[in-house]
């Protein structure tokens, strides 16, 4: 233990340099080495959707052929969606902070089973390299959605949904060793009601990948048995129901939409306590709201459909349950700012980062309201205001929250403190280029601009123009963003183990841990954000490094 | 802190702009003209929602900017108060916002069914959709490649595909319907105003003039290669003028002539007339030429060969070529394949 006022030296034996060499990593079941594995790989996918997007936006800068022609287009945007929904956002936070952190958060020594996560991570490159192999051989020009029958008649669409099918192995997998972790690996003292509101996130999440996964792999199996020998269940040519095939999609594809966001939902709450320096404004609300959007989720898929033909009492009954789904999603909200109240809040990039996750997510749930409303939809579905809904909420929710979780964990997975300035910059690009970018198109889309279009007519070119500028001011930040963690490699400054003075246990460990998280198993006596408790130790010495955090940590037998 | 402030102040003053900035004679505010009697209902629900969003995001951004400003971290030893949480709020908070949506939901669901209740005295049209265009026939068995409507009139659209899925889309009416092969969906408008009318000013001539801007219609359903090029125009006529352009519709010119119109509003999506290869062969000296086809080896093309081609297009496949050609039966008339093939015959 470091005493009081003392600086914290750089720490000898941790997990990055416990093994050494490029097959300690790849043989590894440490779900702290498998977690930075994953922060890698979703990094790189989320480069490859990114370059797809910058063409995509390129492409639409002004009305008819700018860089490339249809087929491209085409190709280039599913390739684009396939690839965000797939392969970053439904892994991303999840499998890179989920299992770096959750054993931590929960004082375990790893997942329930470690060689499994490793394995999860295998099928996930399987799924990932099937996914480039197949838009090497001629790429499926369907959009992520893959809708029959326009699917059938495209050959390659065989290698995207045996992608799709890998991939969601992995997705189980993960779900499965995270409800069996959260279970049964909880540190002395660590009950339900004293679980980090991340780890909610994360366990309602791996609740639907468990339930809702299976039905795409039986959906992407169904449509290549269909393309390959033609076995007449979604082609009316043979016999077959095209909306049974949305139904299908739709069954796992809503709920994904939460498994993507929920997980960021979490983040959020650490970030928001953390900075305010207060517990979480309505805690239970926050964790059962949680589970509740998990459940509901499940009942909604139909309001993707409300214009494909299925009968008008399914719409109305979707149309309703689907506004339920809204309230929990608002009570969250109302949370987090309550947070704030009498808070001591400091504007560190990973605040800024979760302000900005509220302000976008707000748009992006409110047009959800739009959405929802039956007659409003019919007019909005399928143009660019359904496009800026959901890049407000999956891009303005998720890939924002995930951002300032980095920051927020970045010091404990690498030790380093990364550049505030420079984190700061990149913040400010990315928050003006994202609402350069999105909110031209809910404009552009209320006024019955469709998706998916390659080319447009002259009274949408202005908006157009604008959200592609708004692209490159993203594109920007982004970038900056990256350069940041990159330069904090080599140059950051060395942390302690709790550089904002935060409350939950992953704090007590050193930065970067130890190999098996903690040198004892500790024993947690108070609920996650009890700063009133926390205070003593936490601020004793006017550090907010921790170190003189003991008492909450008390041996027990390892 | 400036920073944040700053950019908070540039989105706002940005979002400001798109929506006063130019966007064409036909837009106003949010949703374009309204131009069907459906469109009252759709925008009065539209702006309900919005007033509450704004209301609601101004509420979510001004307590977060306050707190903000007034609960700054001042020293880094800083203690915060406990706050209790207040029952009363959260029922509120609760109970409000699901009052609030099952207003929203009643409102939108009751406005949807009149979309869905077709009125008596409609007039009918069938619509078919195919990659990449529409065809619609008129109850005097007339068709057309552009929709044209009768105004101040009821109108029914019966719609069926005879490809992939579709979607028919008229913003400035605000009605939306997928169009799915082997079913028929339907959608119904009310046009009230005329945007084109014929002027007679002697018996054998007429000339159209254009009262406002066209509607148009858009296929939103994703359909392949030239989804975004199944945009067509959409006008509404005064009965008289409606009855007059429907009987010209029955008329067909089997000249070249003709058959140029009829390649350029049905063929040119997939063929060319100048000897580019597109989806399928261009037409430049494909008359009267040997054509290697499968099953069948070469054969020349003559009436015989055309018609068969279009009309059922998988018997001969020119090779080189995907079997991808749209059945053609029912969409087209006798008299335009006859001008077609005299339009083939020019292009040597
Ligand atoms: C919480 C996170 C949310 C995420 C990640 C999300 C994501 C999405 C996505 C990806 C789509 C597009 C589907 C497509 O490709 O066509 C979509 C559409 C839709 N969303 Fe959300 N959404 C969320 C929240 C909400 C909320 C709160 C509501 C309503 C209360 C809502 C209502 C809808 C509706 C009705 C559609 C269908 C719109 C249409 O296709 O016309 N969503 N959402
Ligand atoms: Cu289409």
């Amino acid at each position: 233990m470091i005493e009081p006022g003392q600086t914290m030296p750089a720490i000898e034996h941790h997990y990055l340099n416990a093994e050494k060499g490029i097959k300690s990593w790849l043989t590894t079941v440490d779900h702290k080495r498998i977690g930075i594995m994953y922060l890698i790989s979703v990094a790189l996918f989320f480069a490859v959707g990114g370059l797809l997007a910058v063409f995509v936006r390129l492409e639409l800068l002004t009305p008819g052929r700018t860089i490339m022609d249809a087929a491209m287009y085409n190709r280039v945007f599913s390739a684009h969606g396939i690839v965000m929904v797939f392969l970053f956002i439904i892994p991303s936070i999840p499998a890179s902070l989920g299992n770096f952190l959750l054993p931590i958060m929960i004082g375990a020594k790893d997942v329930a089973f470690p060689r499994l996560n490793l394995a999860s991570f295998y099928i996930y490159w399987a799924g990932g390299i099937l996914g480039i192999i197949g838009m090497l051989s001629g790429a499926v020009d369907t959009g992520w959605t893959f809708y029959a029958p326009y699917s059938t008649t495209t050959t390659t669409v065989v290698w995207m949904t045996l992608a799709v099918f890998v991939a969601g192995f992995s997705s189980i997998l993960t779900g499965l060793n995270f409800v069996v972790t959260i279970h049964k690996m909880r540190a002395p003292g660590m009950t339900w009601t004293r679980l980090p509101l991340f780890l909610w996130g994360i366990y309602a999440t791996a609740i639907i990948q468990v339930l809702a996964t299976p039905v795409i792999g039986i959906t992407m199996l169904l449509l290549m048995m269909e393309k390959l020998i033609g076995i007449g269940i979604f082609d009316p040519k043979l016999g077959g129901d095209p909306v049974l095939y949305q139904h299908f999609f739709w069954f796992y594809s809503h709920p994904a939409v939460y498994i993507m966001i929920l997980p960021a939902m979490g983040v959020v709450s650490e970030l928001m306590a953390t900075f305010s320096r207060q517990k979480i404004f309505g805690y239970k609300a926050i964790a059962l709201s949680s589970m509740a959007i998990a459940l509901v989720s499940f009942l909604v898929w139909g309001h993707h459909m409300f214009v494909a033909g299925q009968s008008e009492v399914a719409a109305i009954i979707f149309s309703a349950i689907t506004y339920l789904v809204g309230v929990p999603t608002g009570i969250k909200v109302i949370s987090w700012v309550g947070t704030m109240y009498k808070g001591s809040i400091s504007l560190r990039a990973p605040m800024i980062y979760a302000q900005m996750f509220l302000f976008l997510f707000t748009i992006g749930g409110l047009t959800g309201i739009m959405l929802g409303s039956l007659n409003v939809d019919v007019h909005l579905h399928d143009t660019y205001y359904v496009v800026a809904h959901f890049h407000y909420v999956m891009m303005g929710g998720t890939v924002i929250a995930f951002l300032g979780g980095l920051h927020y964990w970045w010091p404990k997975m690498t030790g380093k403190m990364y550049n505030e300035s420079l984190a700061k910059w990149a913040a400010g690009l990315i928050f003006i280029g994202f609402n350069v970018t999105f909110f031209t198109q809910f404009i552009m889309g209320s006024q019955g601009m469709p998706r998916r279009y390659y080319d447009y007519v002259p009274e949408y070119a202005h908006l157009h123009a604008f959200s592609t500028y708004g692209s490159w001011i993203l594109g920007l930040g982004l970038l900056i963003a990256f350069i940041c963690f990159i330069h904090s490699l080599f140059k950051g400054e060395q942390v302690g183990a709790d550089p904002w003075g935060g409350t939950t246990l992953e704090w007590l460990t050193t930065s970067p841990p130890d190999a098996h998280n903690f040198k004892r198993v500790p024993l947690v006596t108070r609920n996650p954000y009890d700063y009133d408790a926390a205070y003593d130790d936490l601020l004793g010495d006017g550090m907010g490094d921790g170190a003189s955090r003991t008492p909450t940590v008390t041996p027990t037998k390892a | 802190m400036i920073g944040v402030l700053a950019t908070g102040i540039l989105a706002i003053i940005y979002m400001i702009y798109v929506m006063v900035a130019p966007q064409g004679e036909h837009i106003q505010g949010w949703t374009p003209r309204a131009s069907s009697t459906l469109a009252e209902g759709t925008d009065w629900v539209f702006n309900f929602i919005n007033y509450w969003n704004y209301l609601f995001f101004i509420g979510v951004v001004a307590a977060m900017g306050y707190f903000i400003y007034k609960f700054q971290r001042k020293s880094d030893s800083e203690r915060t108060e406990k706050v209790e949480d207040s029952l009363a709020f959260e029922m509120f908070w609760v109970i409000f916002p699901t009052l609030l949506v099952m207003v929203v939901f009643v409102l939108g669901a009751r406005d949807y069914m009149s979309h869905r209740v077709t009125p008596k005295n409609v007039y009918e049209i069938q619509a078919t959709a195919f990659q990449w265009g529409w065809t619609f026939t008129y109850p005097n068995g007339g068709i057309s490649d552009s929709l044209v409507v009768p105004a101040n009139q009821p109108v029914r659209m019966v719609m069926t595909s005879n490809d992939v899925l579709h979607s028919f889309y008229i913003p400035d009416f605000r009605v939306k319907q997928d169009v799915i092969p082997n079913r028929f969906t339907y959608v119904w408008f009310n046009a009230p105003k005329a945007t084109l009318k014929y002027n007679r000013p002697n018996d054998s001539t007429l000339t159209v003039s254009t009262l406002e801007r066209r509607h148009i219609l858009h296929c939103t359903e994703y359909c392949g290669n030239s989804h975004s090029g199944m945009d067509r125009n959409v006008q509404v006529m005064a009965d008289a003028d409606f009855t007059t352009w429907l009987e010209e519709l029955t008329k067909v010119d089997e000249s070249a002539e003709g058959g140029k119109k009829v390649f350029e509003s049905k063929c040119q999506s997939c063929h060319s007339a100048d000897g580019t290869p597109g989806i399928g062969p261009s037409w430049k000296g494909l008359w009267g030429s040997n054509r290697s086809v499968s099953p069948g080896g070469s054969v020349p093309a003559d009436e015989n060969y055309i018609r068969e081609s279009i009309l059922n297009p998988g018997a001969k496949v020119a090779n080189g070529f995907p079997n991808a050609m749209t059945n053609f039966t029912g969409l087209i008339k006798d008299g335009e394949i006859k001008a077609l093939i005299e339009y083939m015959k020019t292009l040597k």
